[in-house]
């Protein structure tokens, strides 16, 4: 009873606390007015439990925006939470502590006591899926104006959590789903995703998103009956599901758009067909009852009990018995289902979601716990994160700056040494915990990746085997987030053009029939490799060679690598080419991977045999926050560029410089010809060496042209960690970034693409800004 | 001075909005106080972060001459305006005394932050109403729309500046 009493308390200081006009706080009181309920049903205190529930109904209406008088249906609250309290308290009884008139408009069975709680529940879910029925009858006539008042009727930051956890749970769903396609019969698999659509259709429907709580209400119905064992999730009903996920996932991003822009909402789906979809395919295969439910009860071990009921609570039991910690719990929850099961055994789904709710989150907190390999983790705010790690290497600066001053590195005692040993081994640790605090592992992309592969094959019709591994491999979160792109395309292709176009053409080649692609991540080296493979027909050499030379890109006596044929395939357009694909099988988007893995300053690499198959490796850097850089000093300023796009440094002859109509300058290094430029002239730095046969020409590369700049010297090699210079200083031209160099200092990364552009476009546009 | 160290912990980001109406009554409170030449400025307390003493400034290339370069505080990087330069005051001569005021300013509706170099920080004021009089006209090559008010104390003139105005016109170089 303390407990209760505790929450009492605690809901009393939010009300006298809350500003009443805020939805949030309103939302807040109303997820507490629930929780008192769910504690008074647990307390079989039913006053209070009705109490409470109607409280929460007229909050809701307040929300909702239904309640004509709002600032006396805040004092109906007030004096409620203060009945509540003398109730609770001083164990009052009804009549004494006395509740407004107007809450009684929402006891519909007044408040003698005969009643049990579970019909109150089910009359709240029932209003509650009225309601939901209600907006999805309103929602097939939507106009924009109702669809503005959808985004704005809830709480942003409400909205904004609702977006990433319902990703969270459509993703969930998505993985799930394709376990129950391997296995049909897999009921954990039915009940997470039944659980993830029940979840997104409960707080769609708080947050007034009627589109996505009726498709989440129809996908649940039809999950539903799958758990039921009225229905097998093949063919038809689980393309329906997965074709609901990904509707889903879209009305999810209109959401985030709608949010982000602060325009109307406005799903452009073909819901009702889906809808329509979803309601057919539900009513599609019958198995036979009696299997499944024999087959849930061998399961368990408290048959009596559970034969009687229906598979929902089965799976809820079996989810409950698998926790030896909290018995006490379970046993009450067990006559609570036994008693559900005798009084309600007819009664609808609606009814039981409502106590299944809160049955459910707390199976699944247990489903966590007994497995015992999901890892605890903190959800943090990534900016929270990154001044983290920020803070983390300035400490490292500072720390080297102190052991490494020749004041004390001269007088330090050996007891001082031992010391600063002692912190720079913790500094150490530190850092390489900051560091590891943004790995992620790999593994949502590989799974939607074998989402992704099983669509691709049933499309296209082949008979494909989608293996993955290294899922665990981790990257750079930021690194994870943008392979996606470009492994879309690869598996794409291996897929579309890599496997060949029937399994019949495999047979004649001796191949199984079944194509295979892989996908695997693993660690090289300082680098991570993403390779993904397959056995298909192999990139032909001879088709695109023939094709560059055609389209003009080489020339026809010209001499190529393996290596330097297969990378023709990145040429930006070379890929559309309709003739190349159709001899050779691959290219499309290629220049897609290719640019996408430049920019997270990887490498593509293919290997391939022709019949055999082919391999496209990315090869990614651990972090994108960590480059390796040389350090040019150009007059007192000093530079770094990233050593990636460093060819080589020389010290030029005066010979080699030649200028061409006198300003622009040109170097000739082993017969090849390059435009030199200045960086000190690009940069206006006036104290730089002016004559080229005593400074160093660095020779940079991009996107295949050679140029060379000109500074006065290497300082150095680092690695660095790079930072961006800030909005304010907008979009610099020649400079992509900023680094916090060994001495604190911050030291400006050249941007080798943006110089020659620069250098190019000539100084004048430069010196406008 | 270049060792005082104020550090504004408590910078609540709800009290960003500044004084785009002129009603000199709402100016009155506590201003930081600080000398550009000859002349004493304040900017309002709540808009400094913190005061740095001097310390290296990378140039940036190609930024206007009165971007002195970025600075970096505690792993990340902000921008120094030089104050003097900014007012076409002729470029400051770095003394001992001259600082730079973190300052937190609201550009594009984006906080950010941003340094300012001044001659040397004086003190922090608490300025009544009634010491604060309306920008007067002046001619029109001054930038009047920077100052919010002139506050006479004693016999002492300080000019109280709108600094999300000042850093507003500058900073946004595309």
């Amino acid at each position: 009873m303390s407990e209760f009493i505790q929450k009492i308390e605690e809901l009393s200081v939010t009300f006298v606390m809350a500003d009443l006009t805020d939805l949030q706080a309103l939302a807040d009181l109303y997820k507490r007015f629930e929780e008192i309920a769910n504690l008074a049903k647990t307390e079989q205190n039913q006053t209070l439990a009705k109490i409470a529930i109607a409280a929460s109904k007229l909050i809701e209406k307040i929300i909702l925006d239904e309640v004509e008088d709002k600032n006396r249906a805040i004092e109906v609250i007030s004096q409620t939470i203060s009945s509540m309290q003398s109730i609770a308290v001083h164990n009052r009884n009804i009549n004494e502590a006395g509740i407004p008139n107007e809450l009684n408009e929402f006891i519909p069975d007044g408040l003698d006591m005969g009643n049990e709680i579970t019909e109150k529940a089910e009359e709240k879910e029932q209003e509650t899926s009225e309601i939901i029925k209600e907006q999805a009858s309103k929602s097939d006539d939507s106009t924009d104006v109702a669809s503005e008042q959808s985004v704005l009727i809830g709480d942003e930051s409400l909205i904004a959590d609702f977006i990433v956890e319902a990703r969270e749970h459509l993703h969930e769903a998505d993985v799930q789903l394709l376990n129950i396609e391997s296995d049909p019969k897999n009921n954990d698999a039915l009940n997470a995703v039944y659980r993830s659509f029940h979840t997104i259709k409960g707080v769609a429907g708080f947050l007034n998103l009627k589109d996505i709580a009726t498709l989440a209400h129809a996908t649940e119905d039809l999950l539903d009956r799958a758990r039921k064992g009225e229905l097998l999730l093949v063919g038809t009903p689980i393309d329906v599901t997965f074709n609901a996920v990904d509707t889903m996932k879209q009305m999810i991003s209109d959401v985030e758009t709608a949010l982000s822009t602060k325009k109307a909402l406005v799903h452009n789906l073909p819901l009702s067909e889906l809808l329509s979809a979803i309601k057919s395919a539900s009513l599609g295969e019958i198995i036979s009852e009696n299997d499944t439910s024999k087959e849930q009860a061998t399961s368990i071990p408290s048959t009596e009990v559970v034969q009687e009921s229906d598979q929902e609570q089965t799976s809820e039991m079996d989810n409950l018995v698998s926790s030896p910690d909290e018995t006490k719990e379970i046993e009450t929850n067990i006559i609570k289902i036994d008693q559900e099961i005798k009084e309600d055994h007819g009664i609808k789904e609606a009814t039981q979601l409502s106590d299944q709710k809160d049955f459910q989150e707390r199976s699944q907190a247990r489903l966590v716990s007994s497995q015992g390999v999901v890892k605890e983790t903190i959800k943090i705010e990534a900016e929270r994160l990154d001044r983290l790690v920020d803070m983390i290497g300035e400490l490292v600066i500072a720390e080297s700056m102190v052991t490494q001053d020749t004041e004390i590195m001269n007088k330090a005692s050996a007891r001082v040494s031992r010391n600063l040993a002692h912190l720079n081994k913790i500094t150490r640790e530190l850092q390489e915990i900051g560091m590891s605090l943004r790995m992620m592992p790999v593994r949502p992309v590989f799974e939607r990746m074998a989402r992704l592969a099983r669509d691709l094959a049933k499309k296209s019709g082949k008979k494909i085997e989608f293996t993955m591994s290294g899922e665990d491999t981790e990257l750079d979160k930021s690194v994870v987030e943008k392979i996606s792109d470009p492994l879309t395309h690869m598996i794409r292709n291996a897929i579309d053009h890599g496997i060949e176009s029937s399994p019949s053409e495999r047979v004649k080649l001796g191949k199984s029939e079944i194509g295979h692609i892989s996908l695997k991540a693993f660690h090289k080296g300082g680098d991570i490799i993403i390779e993904v493979s397959d056995d298909g027909k192999g990139l032909d050499k001879d088709a695109i060679l023939a094709k560059a030379k055609e389209r003009g890109i080489i020339r026809e006596d010209q001499v190529l690598s393996e290596q330097e044929i297969y990378n023709l395939i990145f040429m930006p357009g070379f890929s559309t080419a309709k003739v190349v694909t159709d001899v050779s099988g691959r290219g499309v988007g290629m220049d897609v991977v290719n640019r996408n893995v430049q920019a997270l300053r990887g490498q593509v690499e293919i290997h391939s045999v022709v019949g055999k198959g082919a391999t496209f490796m990315l090869r990614l850097p651990l972090t994108l926050a960590i480059m390796d850089g040389i350090i040019v000093q150009v007059g007192s300023e000093q530079y770094i560029i990233p050593t990636l796009s460093v060819v080589e440094s020389i010290r030029p002859k005066s010979e080699e410089i030649s200028t061409v109509m006198g300003n622009s300058e040109m170097l000739c290094i082993r017969g090849k010809l390059l435009p030199m430029f200045r960086i000190s002239n690009l940069f206006q730095l006036h104290d730089a060496i002016k004559d080229p046969t005593e400074a160093l020409i660095v020779v940079v590369e991009d996107e295949g042209k050679q140029v060379g700049f000109m500074v006065d010297s290497l300082v150095g090699h680092q690695q660095i960690v790079i930072k961006s210079l800030g909005e304010s200083m907008g979009d610099l031209k020649g400079i992509s970034g900023g680094a916090i160099m060994a001495d604190g200092r911050v030291g400006l990364i050249l941007d080798v693409a943006g110089i020659v552009k620069l250098a190019i476009t000539g100084m004048n546009s430069s010196l406008a800004a | 001075m270049a060792e005082t160290m104020i550090e504004q912990n408590e910078i609540s980001t709800a009290v960003m909005e500044s004084g785009e109406d002129k009603d000199v009554s709402k100016l009155a409170g506590k201003y930081l106080t600080f000398v550009l030449g000859n002349e004493g400025y304040g900017i309002e307390i709540l808009k400094v972060r913190e005061i740095i003493g001097l310390m290296d400034i990378t140039k940036v290339p190609n930024m206007p001459h009165y971007v002195r370069g970025v600075i970096n505080l505690r792993g990340k990087i902000h921008p120094v305006v030089d104050l003097h330069s900014k007012f076409g005051m002729g470029i400051t001569e770095d003394t001992n005394e001259t600082c730079i005021i973190v300052v937190d300013v609201t550009q594009n509706g984006k906080p950010m932050m941003v340094g300012i170099l001044v001659d040397s920080v004086s003190e922090v004021l608490d300025i009544s109403a009634s010491e604060i009089e309306e920008t007067p006209q002046f001619n029109i090559s001054l930038d009047s729309h920077y100052i919010m008010g002139i506050a006479k104390i004693k016999d002492e003139i300080k000019i109280l500046l709108d600094i999300d105005q000042v850093l507003a016109d500058g900073m946004n170089l595309t």
